[in-house]
Formats: structure tokens, C-alpha cells, sequence
């Protein structure tokens, strides 16, 4: 009997499975979605958002405990959440890709502290890391990995603050990996970069094989647009946008040297409110120098012919990050999480 | 994905996920046994009844035995009384063995003895000694000595035993007082 027929008939018990809704933890609030399998289909069985009060997160760091965990509490109440995974804002993280010899997998994390500290501002005792293995080459004897690190104090708090408002979360990630995961095809194995316009600032990550090897996050209204002060407002980030991918391909070149004579391609997507502004997306393709696809957060969940997501389009691009944490709660639907 | 919670969060989260899969696993064996009796129940009520019949069958059976034990027994009785009454073991009547070995006592060497016969008439026990004699002299001395004897009451050889001289076959009676 194959697995999917004999989980059809004898389905993992939910005291099992611990079913989960995923989290995103910003600066502006936060947002979740409970998305459940049912026989290898995803169902939305709720969403919600809140907002925090200005100041409560700054830069992904929890400075108001008591206003975000009033907010978790309010969601917890009202819709009964529990298990969580979370996403926190990339702001509070550390991303970066390590190059290490060719060693054993056990023997990875062991190595990866040891060169904690020449990556990241803090003591390596101070840190919280986690990492995957991008790519292990015999012949050059090398073992490139992906790490993210966190303050343990910055995990602690949000820690602390779900658990004081009743929330178990059962995981910790970063806003742009959930982000990947909701707006990257599941099939994708190119290198794809990600600009996620939000409402307060600009998140550009790139990825490649479903995993977020570098992210960098533009707070775009601080700077003018060089070009003009006649441009709108909203294209003014287009600009900063623009220079932030000079900056990720620079350092994807310097990390990723490539043979003489090829260059480096990737695809573009853009995602968050404005890109269902055509004529936005199209000032952005311009500046990208190349075509740029329109992100669908609900593409790895739903067959957009055969179910309607529950969220419009303009608000999904905000539950984005909730979207892609929640996966992790159905394995089935072949999303590796 | 990354997982960011603190290491001893992990493994809590473990720890909880362990506990509930040793709770999933102890629920499903509980349910097992229940459904196991349950399902067991009906067998067990038919057995019930099949001990109770087969009880009553054996009680049936030993009530018969029991029944034919209890005539081979009289039968038995009555056989073994019938041997004594015809043995004489009474208290009323002389024990056959001593009047045997009062025959015995007073033959000689010239006397051999083949055959008893006994038989119980009323409160008198006759017996009938065939043998042989070696001549008419140790015969009748023989006769004569269990007359003496006094043990008999009435000792009879009938004459027809002195026609040979030699290797005489006998037969004596004798009763008993």
C-alpha cells in the first residue's frame, strides 16, 4: 500500500501532528494563517492580523513585551491558536553562507561556531544559530552552508512573550525564508531574487534551491530618489531597490565566482502590495533590467484552477510570510519544509 | 528552514513530542485490549454455557458410574460373603483351616492327599479327602486317627475303599461336630 493510501486511511492523530499556524512577527504587527492538509489539500481553516503600537518592535526587536503579547493573546482568544510557527523579521537575524572544509555532517554546527563570531556582531555564546547545507563538493573538498544566527536574548524574548500569551511555538525562522516559501514555486531550483515591498520598507533576498542564501532589507523612505524629487513617492524606493540588487549580486559574484565567460542570470519576482501595480511592476523591470515576475503567495497552497484562496490578492502579499511558515504544517502537499 | 528557538526550547519540543507519541501509543493499546475484550465477550458468554453443559454431562455420567460402582460393589460383597459362608469363616462354625490342618497332623507319610471337597449344610460343614494309601494298614489307621482326634464329629470310610491291598484310592467324609 503506498503511503499516501495507507495515511488516507489511518491519518496521523492531530495530538500527533500538533497542528501549527504560521506566524509573521514584524515590526508593524502580526499575521497568521492556519492552514490545514486534508487528504493532500490544503484548506485555510483561519487567518487573522494585529497590529502592534508604534515602537512595540523596532528593527525585529521586541521593546514593548506587554503590547505584542497583548496582541498574540487577542489572536490566541479569538481564534483559539495554540502551536505557532513563527517568522520573525529579518531585521533581528544574521544571514550569511559559510565555506567550510569537507567535513561530516555532526561535525557541521561544531564548525560553524567555531567561525560564528568572524560573521556576526555577537560572542558566539550570546548566539542562537541554525543552518543548511547548500552544497558539499568532493572534488574542491568543501562544505558551503547557510547560516542564520540570532541574539539568544532577541529569541528568548519572543519566546517569552508567545508563551506568556499562551502560544506554543514550535519554531523560530526568518520572515524572507517563510516569504520564499509562499512566493518561489516549490519547483524552482534556479536562483531567483525576491523584492518584497512592504509598507515600511523593502525586503530583497535571493534564493536558490528553495533556500535564502543572503537577504537585505531597505527602510526606503529615509533616502530621495537621486533621480528626481518629481517622481511619485511609491517609485522613489525603486531606485534604492535597484541599488540593493547591486549590492546582492556583487556579493553573490564575490561569494559564488563563476567560470570565465558566464554570467550571472537569475529571475526576478516581485512581491507585497505594489506589485499588482502594473505600471510599478514595470518601472521596477526597467530598473531590474529584466523581466519581473508577479508573485502569488497562494501558488504552493492552492492549484489556482480548483480553489480560491480566502484572502484577496491585495492583502495576501501581507500574510505572505505567514503563508509560507504555515506550509510547514502539510508535508503532503510536497512542500519541504 | 531555520529553527531559531533556543536550543533547550528544541529540545523541550522534543520532549513533548515524544511524550505524546508514548501517549498515543499507550491509548492505542488500551483501546486494543477493550476492543479485544469486547469482542472476546461473546465467546466468552458461549463457552460459559458450553462449561455448564459439559459440567452437568460429567454430574450425569458420575451419577451412572457411581450407580454401577455402587452394584459391583454388592456384588462384589455378596460374592466374597458367599466365600466365606462357604469357607466357613464364620464365628458360628469351625474355620475350614483348622480342620484342614487337623487332617493334615494326622497323616503319615503312607497317606497322600489329592483332593478337599467341602460342603455347608445348615450349622455342619462336610468334607469329602480323596487320595491314595499305600496299604489297607495306613488307611485305616488314618481313619482312626482323625476319629481320635476328636476335632471331627463323624468320620466315614466306606468299605468299598479296603478292595485293593496296595495303592488304595480312597475317599473319606468327614464332619464336622
Amino acid at each position: 500500500m503506498a503511503p499516501s493510501k495507507f495515511f488516507h486511511f489511518f491519518p496521523v492523530p492531530s495530538f500527533l501532528r500538533m497542528p501549527a499556524a504560521g506566524l509573521s512577527v514584524n515590526d508593524e504587527g502580526v499575521r497568521f494563517v492556519h492552514i490545514s492538509d486534508i487528504d493532500g489539500a490544503a484548506k485555510v481553516e483561519s487567518f487573522g492580523s494585529a497590529d502592534f503600537p508604534a515602537g512595540a518592535v523596532v528593527n525585529g526587536e521586541i521593546r514593548d513585551e506587554a503590547a505584542v503579547a497583548n496582541a498574540f493573546a487577542a489572536l490566541k482568544k479569538q481564534y483559539g491558536l495554540r502551536f505557532v510557527r513563527a517568522a520573525i523579521s529579518d531585521d533581528a537575524v544574521y544571514l550569511f553562507r559559510l565555506n567550510l572544509p569537507l567535513i561530516s555532517e555532526s561535525d557541521v554546527r561544531s564548525a560553524i561556531e567555531f567561525k560564528l563570531e568572524e560573521n556576526v556582531p555577537i560572542p558566539a555564546g550570546d548566539a542562537i544559530f541554525d543552518y543548511s547545507i547548500a552544497n558539499r563538493n568532493d572534488v574542491l573538498g568543501t562544505t558551503e552552508a547557510v547560516v542564520a544566527a540570532v541574539a539568544s536574548k532577541t529569541s528568548e524574548s519572543y519566546l517569552d512573550t508567545m508563551k506568556s500569551a499562551g502560544l506554543s511555538p514550535l519554531r523560530l525562522d526568518l520572515e524572507s525564508q517563510a516569504i520564499a516559501h509562499a512566493v518561489v514555486p516549490k519547483a524552482e531550483r534556479g536562483t531567483v531574487l525576491v523584492a518584497h515591498f512592504a509598507h515600511t520598507k523593502t525586503l530583497l533576498f535571493l534564493v536558490q534551491g528553495g533556500m535564502v542564501q543572503f537577504s537585505f532589507t531597505l527602510p526606503v523612505e529615509e533616502r530621495a530618489d537621486p533621480a528626481g524629487a518629481q517622481s511619485p513617492q511609491k517609485y522613489q524606493k525603486l531606485v534604492l531597490v535597484r541599488e540593493g540588487i547591486e549590492r546582492i549580486v556583487n556579493y553573490w559574484k564575490d561569494t559564488m565566482p563563476l567560470p570565465a565567460g558566464e554570467s550571472f542570470s537569475f529571475k526576478v519576482i516581485a512581491s507585497g502590495g505594489e506589485a499588482l501595480d502594473a505600471e510599478f511592476v514595470s518601472k521596477f523591470a526597467s530598473l531590474a533590467g529584466q523581466p519581473v515576475e508577479v508573485a502569488d503567495p497562494w501558488q504552493n497552497v492552492f492549484d489556482s484552477n480548483d480553489a480560491a484562496p480566502p484572502i484577496p490578492k491585495e492583502d495576501s502579499f501581507r500574510y505572505a510570510a505567514a503563508i509560507g511558515v504555515a506550509l510547514a504544517n502539510c508535508p503532503r502537499l510536497n512542500f519541504h519544509v | 528552514m531555520f529553527n531559531l528557538l533556543p536550543y533547550k526550547e528544541k529540545k523541550a519540543i522534543g520532549a513533548e513530542y515524544m511524550r505524546r507519541r508514548l501517549i498515543i501509543i499507550l491509548l492505542f493499546s488500551i483501546a486494543t485490549v477493550i476492543l479485544a475484550g469486547v469482542f472476546l465477550i461473546p465467546s466468552f458468554i458461549i463457552a460459559g454455557y458450553r462449561l455448564s453443559e459439559i459440567k452437568q454431562t460429567v454430574a450425569v455420567l458420575q451419577a451412572n458410574d457411581a450407580i454401577k460402582n455402587q452394584q459391583t460393589y454388592k456384588d462384589a460383597i455378596a460374592a466374597a460373603n458367599k466365600k466365606i459362608a462357604t469357607f466357613g469363616l464364620s464365628s458360628t462354625t469351625e474355620p475350614l483351616p483348622e480342620l484342614l490342618e487337623g487332617i493334615a497332623a494326622v497323616k503319615s507319610d503312607a497317606i497322600t492327599i489329592t483332593s478337599f471337597n467341602a460342603s455347608r449344610t445348615g450349622g455342619t460343614l462336610a468334607l469329602t479327602v480323596e487320595g491314595t494309601a499305600k496299604d489297607r494298614e495306613s488307611l485305616l489307621s488314618f481313619a482312626n486317627l482323625l476319629k481320635g482326634s476328636g476335632v471331627y464329629g463323624k468320620v466315614d470310610l466306606p468299605i468299598s475303599n479296603f478292595a485293593k491291598d496296595e495303592n488304595i484310592s480312597f475317599s473319606l467324609n468327614v464332619t464336622t461336630k
